[in-house]
């Protein structure tokens, strides 16, 4: 038997480049992971193949909050109409917003970005869900932005760069952001700069605590 | 028992997230380009996490691996937090960091282009004319790798160049004199530069920094100097760096 990935059947060759397409997954961990679906039984292995269907079939992204959507109408999904559209929480991806959603702490909507600003990278603000943004604030229907994009330089420069553009455009929309500082469980003594300076700056009545 | 942990202080470039909740990232350092992976630092209770982040000068501690080196600990020295509060000025840091990783190899000493890198970043958040600053960063640090701007002859006849406007062409790496000029077909590639904007370049050459006080300088003389830098780094590394096509820049 040769060595190499020329000798394994075409199927098999092909399945392993689909794994290595993925995030974090490398020509080695495609190989076992092929290997693992080829020891699978039937079954299972339709099970992973009808639910990959399905995601590409009947899921899409709204084109009004860019969130995931089942609707067959993508222009404004079920979400969208359920949700009170005059907070908009604003996050960098689809996984910030199901975590928050899963917080049960906002009840507005939300807008998914689909990254953020990083120019080392050449991502810019035109590769980002700006445009759909704004013509959600242009119905006018909105009174507060929520920023929670990640407390990264990245995140942070898309924040500034919404809050200059919203607040150009848009004077009677509030804008906020999430707090910055020490995170619970955390030890004083390993926080970065950037942290202390926020927490210090954002630090609060102990009766507000109470 | 010997220890097998170095430490090295540099500053992050650049961040990946990879896997559950590790980071991969790039580090300038006095020796060059350094590559690590921080295991578990996306994790909020982590000691790594918050130190990890671009434009952050950390002294920082590792086990040497021959791929990744991996991170123990961590400490920051500058978080260039007033950067950090500005918008145009994170944009500037993104394209200094890129262009000194552009410039800088693995496993070669490094510290005149970190230490010039560091000074830069800790002025341009006070400096009236931040663009200048980069200026003379981006013409300091050509200069240093070898591809220094020829800027007081002529680089087809190496004769004196005359106070006159003049072409410059980043392929031949310098200035065209009006003969040489109209007699080549190259007008493509030249980008027209005036007497003022020689001027500044030359007193930057001469690191005469005081004397650009004196000068009449405008965001237009600067840019276009910039524009002539920027051009010669994409001719030195054969790509455009991303951070240049920020209109903000």
């Amino acid at each position: 038997m040769t060595s190499g990935n020329n000798s394994l059947p075409v199927e098999v060759q092909k399945l392993i480049i689909a794994f290595s397409s993925l995030p974090g997954i490398g020509p080695k961990t495609a190989q076992r992971l092929s290997y693992f679906v080829l020891s699978q039984n039937k079954e299972e292995t339709l099970k992973l193949s009808e639910a990959l269907t399905e995601v590409k079939e009947n899921l899409s992204f709204c084109n009004t909050c860019c969130f995931i959507t089942n609707d067959k109408n993508s222009d404004n999904c079920g979400y969208c109409y359920e949700k009170d559209s005059s907070q908009i929480c604003v996050v960098e991806n689809v996984i910030d917003a199901i975590t928050i959603e899963m917080s049960g702490i906002h009840n507005g909507s939300f807008h998914v970005l689909h990254g953020a600003i990083s120019p080392i990278n050449g991502i810019g603000p035109e590769k980002l869900k700006i445009e759909e943004l704004m013509k959600r604030l242009n119905k006018g229907e909105t009174k507060e932005i929520i920023l929670a994009t990640n407390p990264t330089l990245e995140g942070e420069a898309t924040g500034m760069y919404l809050n200059k553009i919203i607040s150009e455009n848009y004077t009677n929309i509030k804008l906020t952001r999430l707090a910055r500082g020490l995170a619970s469980g955390t030890d004083l003594e390993y926080s970065d700069f950037n942290t202390l300076s926020n927490a210090f700056q954002n630090r609060t009545s102990i009766d507000e605590i109470n | 028992m010997k220890s097998t942990s170095k430490h090295i202080k540099g500053i992050i470039t650049r961040c990946t997230n990879y896997k559950e909740a590790d980071r991969i990232f790039t580090l300038i350092s006095d020796s060059g380009i350094m590559n690590f992976i921080a295991r578990g630092a996306k994790k909020p209770k982590s000691k790594l996490s918050g130190h990890i982040e671009p434009l952050n000068y950390v002294n920082l501690y590792y086990r040497p691996s021959k791929s990744l080196n991996s991170v123990s600990q961590v400490e920051s020295i500058n978080s260039f937090l007033e950067i950090k509060k500005e918008y145009n000025l994170i944009l500037k840091a993104q394209y200094m960091m890129e262009l000194s990783e552009s410039l800088s190899s693995e496993n070669e000493d490094n510290s005149y282009i970190l230490s010039l890198l560091i000074k830069t970043l800790s002025n341009i958040h006070n400096s009236k004319i931040p663009n200048l600053d980069i200026l003379i960063y981006e013409f300091e640090i050509l200069k240093y790798q070898g591809f220094g701007i020829r800027l007081f002859d002529c680089t087809n006849c190496n004769k004196k160049l005359e106070r006159a406007e003049h072409y410059f062409s980043s392929k031949a790496g310098g200035f065209y004199c009006g003969n040489c000029f109209d007699s080549k077909e190259i007008h493509y590639e030249c980008i027209k530069v005036s007497i003022e904007q020689q001027l500044l370049l030359r007193t930057i050459s001469r690191k005469k920094y005081m004397e650009l006080a004196n000068l009449d300088l405008r965001e237009k003389e600067i840019d276009t100097c910039r524009k002539l830098i920027q051009n010669s780094v994409r001719d030195v590394i054969g790509v455009q760096l991303k951070t240049v096509n920020f209109s903000e820049l």
